[in-house]
């Protein structure tokens, strides 16, 4: 097929066509064709005895070419063509496409497009807001006892967030031990100053990077699921299948997801700040000589439980951006592969882009009340 | 009609999850004739119809396909071979983030045509499958399911391929988009010769357009023959399936 040879020849007032009219071959006839010039005759004959193979883009070739060709004010009559032949020539002609598909060219408008964006971001805001209203009296409703609890759906949700999400989460954090715990006995080891590691390491793992990173990694691991599965749901009209049975998509799906985040995502923290601290002892031990009596002893008496606590305090309005973003993106998805794949990135970065800005308000109020 | 096997099956056996699917089911599609997969809900028209396209292995036996044996073939064999069918699947299957006209000329991409002419065959084929050119642009989610399946047998028949397959092209349409549907295989069979495995439930269908009838049951062929001898055929299910007794 792909070898197919095919060609046109003008001569005396007859098109002779040859060999395979077919896919393989359409542009090569296009171009003889339309190299050929007709001298003096207002009469053409068009000859296909010698055709091979002949499939409907050939045949739509030969139409298209006679209705040129008549438009230019020829005389065309078919001969020769086989049984066959004709059969393709009659069915492709009683399907010709006449209309031409109109595809806009047009630069689109810069105002235009700019003002969409406001308008698209607004909406999106609007939206969002929507949502959390929805889910809170959803909640409400949940706490004053006119709906029903989905206990077991809650339980799935602390299995695949939380249990399942420690293996990752110990070794990540414990790494970012070891590597803090690096860089500051680095620092410390010029001055003689060995012992106030674990002042450092303590403070700034319980405080910061333990939230903060454990936050990040559920993001990615855990926003961006929620948004697939529900975005996937809707694709498929399973939340429509819901709907119509009674049941809210915010009962079964949503809550459960937030809900099932906000309690695991401290005891994650949690979790986290103990590998942290564990990979910055033992750093600290094959490092700088710090026995593990020395270290947990200064942990105990220099790192005050307050750090700790402000660290977990932030968790679960982590859980609620994470939770909140990926649920309401994936609710947005429509219809296409593509919306899911959109929203699914949109969904990891926009929770990313909300722990650190929440991050940063923590610091400012806690700093205001000299926490 | 030239009597040669497109397709041999022979001995083929699946087994999914600890059952058998198929078991010793053996099938023969002849050159240009069009044949009908007919048989109970979950007999397995679906997972045959994938293992004869390559899309899944059968556990045991042997497939033969325009002469290449499809457990012993070779990538660009393959390749050869996806290249001369056309494949309508139950789903649609229509790519969701391109429009119905991106849809349909997908498969010319490898011809690299001039972009007027890919839009003239697509809008041909369109309106063989009985859509017009005001669907052209927009996007499969738009559609109805009906129009979905037109569309979607627009871009099975688009290379004109030796052989289509087609599963259960004429659920969710309309009695009289089936008739149209049912003529315009006839014609395209007669026009092109094309090979036609298609898998329906509608019986009315089966009678209008097949050659024969391969009835699923028990995982094996039942038995292959004429509509008129296959409905007299003294099995129970063939008889529960055409009479509902
Ligand atoms: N991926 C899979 N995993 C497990 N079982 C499967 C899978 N695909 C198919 N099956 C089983 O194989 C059997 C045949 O399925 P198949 O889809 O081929 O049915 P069918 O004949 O096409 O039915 P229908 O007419 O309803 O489309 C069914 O019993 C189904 O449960
Ligand atoms: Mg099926």
């Amino acid at each position: 097929m792909l070898d197919a040879k095919a060609t046109i020849d003008f001569n005396a007032g007859r098109l002779i066509c040859s060999g395979d009219w077919c896919l393989p071959t359409l542009s090569i006839l296009m171009a003889k064709l339309e190299a050929l010039t007709f001298a003096d005759t207002t009469t053409l004959v068009w000859d296909g005895t010698a055709i091979g193979q002949l499939d409907s883009a050939g045949a739509w070739l030969i139409l298209h070419w006679q209705r040129r060709l008549r438009v230019r004010g020829y005389q065309i009559s078919h001969q020769h063509f086989s049984d066959t032949h004709q059969k393709i020539l009659d069915l492709v002609s009683a399907a010709y496409p006449t209309e031409k598909i109109k595809i806009s060219t047009a630069l689109p408008n810069l105002l235009a497009q700019v003002g969409r964006v406001a308008v698209g971001l607004s909406m999106g805001l609007l939206r969002y807001l929507y949502f959390v209203g929805q889910l809170t009296v959803s909640l409400v409703r949940h706490v004053k006892g006119s709906a029903r609890w989905q206990p077991a759906a809650l339980a799935t949700q602390i299995l695949r967030t939380g249990l399942q999400a420690l293996p990752i989460i110990g070794l990540l954090s414990c790494l970012v031990g070891v590597v803090l715990a690096y860089q500051l006995g680095v620092q410390l080891q010029s001055y003689g100053a060995n012992i106030f590691i674990p002042d450092l390491l303590g403070l700034s793992v319980l405080r910061e990077f333990g939230p903060l990173l454990t936050a990040i990694m559920v993001a990615g691991r855990t926003g961006s699921a929620f948004t697939a599965e529900l975005g996937m749901m809707k694709i498929n009209q399973e939340i429509d299948a819901l709907r119509t049975m009674g049941y809210l998509p915010d009962t079964l799906l949503i809550l459960p997801r937030v809900l099932g985040l906000v309690i695991t995502l401290p005891l994650l923290v949690l979790w986290a700040d103990i590998f942290g601290v564990l990979g910055g002892m033992v750093m600290s031990h094959a490092m700088l000589d710090l026995s593990w009596h020395a270290f947990l002893d200064r942990l105990q008496h220099q790192v005050p439980l307050r750090a700790l606590v402000i660290g977990l305090c932030k968790a679960p309005v982590f859980a609620l951006l994470i939770a909140g973003v990926g649920c309401f993106q994936g609710m947005a998805v429509t219809g296409t592969a593509e919306s899911l794949g959109k929203n699914t990135t949109r969904s990891v970065v926009l929770a990313i882009f909300f722990i650190i800005l929440a991050d940063a308000a923590f610091s400012i109020v806690f700093s205001w009340w000299g926490l | 009609m030239t009597q040669t096997a497109v397709i041999e099956i022979a001995q083929l056996g699946t087994r999914i999850g600890g059952r058998w699917i198929h078991r010793d089911l053996n099938l023969r599609v002849m050159r240009g004739e069009i044949l009908v997969l007919a048989g109970g809900s979950g007999t397995g028209k679906t997972v045959l119809l994938r293992e004869m396209i390559l899309l899944r292995r059968p556990t045991c036996g042997e497939i033969n396909m325009l002469g290449f044996s499809l457990t012993k073939i070779s990538r660009s064999q393959q390749q050869h071979l996806r290249h001369q069918w056309g494949v309508l699947f139950q789903q649609n299957a229509l790519f969701s983030s391109l429009t119905i006209l991106q849809n349909v000329i997908f498969p010319l991409r490898r011809f690299s045509l001039d972009k007027t002419i890919c839009h003239d065959l697509a809008l041909l084929k369109l309106k063989l499958a009985g859509l017009g050119a005001d669907v052209a642009a927009r996007y499969p989610a738009a559609l109805s399911g009906g129009m979905q399946k037109r569309a979607a047998l627009a871009r099975a028949l688009m290379l004109d391929p030796t052989i289509v397959f087609l599963d259960e092209p004429t659920a969710g349409l309309d009695p009289g988009r089936v008739a149209a549907f049912d003529q315009l295989i006839l014609d395209l069979r007669a026009a092109l010769g094309l090979t036609i495995v298609m898998v329906t439930h509608d019986v009315d269908s089966m009678r209008r357009t097949a050659d024969r009838i391969a009835f699923l049951g028990e995982g094996k062929v039942l038995c292959v023959d004429t509509p008129e001898k296959v409905s007299q055929h003294a099995h129970p299910l063939v008889q529960q399936f055409f009479h509902n007794v």
